[in-house]
């Protein structure tokens, strides 16, 4: 029984199993008789569902809730199977954990505060040069206007990491009710599969992806993808990039993930004109993976970090990359990650100031940056504030303070969602 | 690059088209398939056919910077270093995603 059909007041005759919501009574059926689980139950009285939990279950192992007539309680799957036979349960989920996702990290950056302006990327095409995109994911459908392998047979995702560095840019949320919604939501995009199923490749196929996406059009180019070692950015590569962006094209590129460690910025983070991207945390701090600088000729990298730690973005079908949550979703970190923040932004800057050149745009982030007080080569400017790049100002204060954990072992966050209450 | 500095680097005798440890690698191994770079005098495209005529397999043909990637035994790639159009050679390195498997 799902939340919407328990609310018709039908009461279930049967065993109750109805009532057991998603893959619950699955998850119930694979445990050891012993083995507790957390769930959510929502009753139809709460007052008699309170003391119907009081006489089986210690006060400490239940957190009632007020908004919803629900407890979150861990409890063996005899008691659940138990509960979900009485009358006056209305339905059962299973209490899933929860991870940083889109909706936090978006609006970190001050994104939000940029689509109430009525920008969300329109009319602004990104390439994403990885291991493609899934043209099925709802998220996307209808702004990819054009796909080409290189390397590949096929222009088809088999990885994973294109389709979730893809939604972090643009996707639109639409299987997630808008929960998983990217930076730049209404940008087109085009799929340059340079990098086969294992998520490895050489720099030819890069290069040539980025040739490509240069003739189609593309404002904006992200490569969450590296070569390992430090480099002095005069590698084929890194000078294919650079030309790219005197061509016109913002050019974002990942720092890589060989950090702490100094000077392990690879190619082409290591290029002069792109914009290389690291990681942030959800508490504004530097990941610790994060690549860091200097270059192998002394300069600063990474120039700007971005969120890129457990961020839930869109699930290629058929794959497993990552963490995954559900079947459109996965969760991952890395400066892949990071990087397609950086290009979602640019999509909107260009989406507001047309005419802006790549220089000048990376010029603008790294200007409205808020400035973490840590070493250049860990945070290069500091994490990115969008909405002060957009208008060319300085970053939005006080930065965010870091956020609250959920308490333990409820997810009331978890509940309103569920129930289309928050 | 301009037709002078291009002049210079021809009769420099300091003019490296290879890193010295890769051609050694090359010259201990010279049946090796390698996938290499090679950037070039001008357009590109027209070293195609040359290059294949040399036993290399011309993989892409590059605009944004005047460059073909190629593939072929190091013997070739050696001799092809020695062309006086070939500004230099790299390999064609290993590229991932950067993903951070641990934290995810």
């Amino acid at each position: 029984m799902n939340a919407e059909a328990s609310g018709s007041g039908a009461v279930s005759a049967g065993d109750g199993a109805d009532k057991l919501h998603g893959e619950l009574g699955a998850r119930i059926a694979g445990r050891g008789v012993g083995e507790p689980l957390r769930v959510i139950v929502r009753f139809r009285d709460p007052q008699v569902g309170r003391g119907l939990l009081a006489a089986t279950l210690e006060a400490t192992q239940v957190r009632h809730f007020e908004l919803v007539p629900a407890s979150a309680l861990i409890a063996p799957p005899s008691l659940i199977q138990e509960l979900a036979r009485d009358p006056n349960v209305e339905v059962i989920w299973e209490d899933l954990p929860v991870h940083t996702m889109l909706d936090f990290s978006v609006p970190h950056i001050q994104v939000p505060a940029v689509w109430g302006e009525g920008r969300r990327g329109r009319g602004v095409t990104v390439a994403v040069v990885d291991t493609g995109i899934d043209e099925a994911h709802p998220d996307f459908t209808g702004r990819i206007v054009a796909t080409q392998a290189f390397g590949s047979p096929t222009p088809h995702d088999g990885n994973g990491h294109g389709t979730h560095v893809a939604s972090i840019i643009a996707g639109d949320g639409r299987a997630s009710n808008g929960r998983y919604t990217g930076v730049a939501p209404e940008a087109s995009l085009l799929a340059a599969k340079v990098l086969r199923d294992d998520g490895s490749g050489f720099m030819s196929d890069v290069m040539a992806g980025v040739e490509w996406a240069v003739q189609q059009g593309a404002r904006v180019i992200n490569l969450s993808l590296g070569s390992d070692g430090s480099c002095d950015g005069t590698d084929a590569l890194s000078v294919t990039c650079d030309a790219a962006v005197g061509r016109g094209v913002v050019v974002c590129v990942a720092a890589g993930n060989a950090g702490p460690a100094s000077r392990t910025v690879g190619s082409p983070g290591c290029a002069r004109n792109v914009i290389t991207v690291g990681a942030s945390t959800d508490n504004d701090a530097i990941a610790s993976f994060s690549s860091r600088g200097p270059t192998k000729d002394g300069r600063v990298k990474p120039d700007i970090v971005f969120p890129g730690h457990n961020i839930i973005a869109a699930r290629a079908q058929g794959t497993s990359m990552g963490s995954p949550v559900d079947q459109f979703y996965t969760s991952a970190s890395g400066t892949s990650m990071a990087t397609p923040h950086c290009s979602g932004a640019v999509a909107l800057i260009l989406e507001a100031e047309p005419a802006l050149a790549p220089l000048a745009v990376k010029q603008r982030l790294i200007g409205a940056a808020v400035n973490l007080g840590l070493d250049a080569n860990t945070q290069g400017a500091g994490r990115a504030d969008v909405y002060a790049a957009v208008h060319g100002t300085t970053p939005t204060p006080p930065p965010t303070p870091p956020p609250t954990p959920e308490p333990p072992p409820g997810c009331l966050g978890s509940v309103l969602r569920l129930l289309h209450l928050a | 690059m301009n037709p002078p500095l291009m002049d210079w680097l021809r009769r420099s005798p300091r003019r490296q088209t290879l890193a010295a440890d890769l051609r050694r690698q090359w010259e201990a191994d010279p049946q090796a398939l390698v996938r290499a770079i090679v950037r070039v005098e001008g357009e590109a495209n027209q070293y195609a056919t040359v290059i294949e005529s040399m036993g290399l397999r011309v993989r892409h043909t590059f605009t944004l910077m005047p460059a073909l990637a190629v593939i072929g035994e190091a013997a070739a790639l050696l001799r092809l270093a020695a062309q006086p159009w070939v500004i230099a050679i790299e390999l064609d390195r290993a590229v991932h995603t950067t993903t951070d498997e641990e934290a995810s």
